[in-house]
């Protein structure tokens, strides 16, 4: 047990240090401690699973110890952002002011293929069009364009925009939300009016209908449905 | 803060349990050899009564401590402990004397080995 809990605070700085030095484009969307607890934890719990002989405490003195140190870790990261930077690496700009910053990339092991791929996925096709992409400590890329390409919203064009809510699922797949239709005020005559109005007559039929607050209906019926 | 504070009761429970176990099992394994060292003893003086008694007093000791063993030590351990110890007993029944010292090597290497196992060594850690 004493062993279980030294292998496993062993192993866990490890893999920190390990991924680390892999870099930010080995996480997919996870900070590098989230990482190691997520791949460690899913082997060391299926152990005693997998293998009757093997006492259960041999999987939870391992798991708790890693959870445990994960959050003792993550809460002196807060207070400590040096601690943070050690842990999680800071993010790399990767394009600042429009130019391509090629010892960061070089130093992420990003090439110009890959970092076309992420701008494409950040919905941009002209790299002309980038300000600052930043390589961030989970792996993502965060793409701020310059101004002018920064999409039009209502406040710029001095519009007015309805601000109609969260959209609330009445019907799904076939079934009346009842709590949801007492919620937004309404109820089952005012929902057969609205079936009927979209020519259909059961609630089976009804493959989605949500409702806003500024009472607008998205309404789908279901395939096949008469 | 409450989560993190808790956290670390944690692990500091986690490395005080851990560390109790380590002289638990230390602990049971010095016991039970004194107990099947002193049988040996005993069968080599031809005192076969005293070290059935002996070899018993061992075997109900690890028995007891059964819920224990099975929670901290892996199941194949154990067996192989069990199967030592009922070795034992039965080479002290039959009276042969040579036998029951390399039954007594045996069980004392196990409990050993066991403990071993557990201490915090940089050897049982890496």
């Amino acid at each position: 047990m004493g062993v279980s809990f030294v292998r496993t605070v062993i192993i866990f700085l490890l893999l920190i240090v390990s991924i680390r030095i892999m870099g930010k484009r080995q996480l997919g969307e996870l900070e590098p401690i989230e990482l190691v607890v997520a791949v460690l934890i899913s082997n060391l719990a299926a152990q005693p699973l997998q293998d009757t002989g093997i006492p259960l405490i041999y999987g939870i003195v391992p798991v708790l110890t890693l959870l445990a140190s994960q959050l003792v870790i993550s809460g002196i990261s807060v207070k400590w952002p040096r601690l943070r930077r050690i842990i999680c690496g800071k993010p790399s700009i990767l394009i600042d002011n429009g130019a391509i910053v090629q010892s960061e990339m070089k130093k992420s092991r990003i090439s110009l293929d890959e970092l076309f791929v992420e701008l494409r996925i950040n919905g941009v096709t002209d790299i002309a069009t980038v300000k600052h992409a930043i390589l961030e400590t989970d792996g993502t890329l965060s793409v701020l364009p310059y101004a002018e390409f920064s999409p039009a919203t209502p406040k710029v064009m001095n519009l007015s925009a309805p601000d109609n809510g969260l959209p609330v699922t009445l019907i799904s797949d076939g079934r009346k939300m009842s709590d949801n239709l007492r919620l937004m005020g309404k109820d089952e005559k005012w929902l057969d009016a609205q079936l009927r109005k979209r020519g259909v007559k059961r609630i089976k039929d009804v493959y989605l209908l949500t409702l806003d607050g500024g009472g607008n209906i998205f309404f789908a019926k279901k395939e096949g449905a008469q | 803060m409450k989560k993190e504070l808790f956290a670390a009761a944690l692990l500091a429970a986690l490395l005080s349990l851990s560390l109790w176990n380590t002289g638990e099992i230390k602990s049971l394994c010095s016991e039970l050899d004194r107990f099947v060292r002193a049988s040996g003893d005993a069968a080599e003086a031809e005192n076969w009564e005293e070290s059935e008694k002996l070899a018993a007093s061992a075997m109900s000791l690890w028995k007891s401590r059964e819920l224990y063993t099975h929670s901290v030590l892996r199941h194949t351990d154990i067996e192989t402990l069990s199967d030592d110890f009922y070795e034992l007993q039965e080479h002290i029944l039959t009276h042969d004397a040579a036998a029951v010292k390399s039954a007594v090597n045996l069980v004392s290497e196990h409990l050993e080995g066991i403990a071993d196992m557990e201490s915090l060594k940089l050897g049982s850690i890496l």
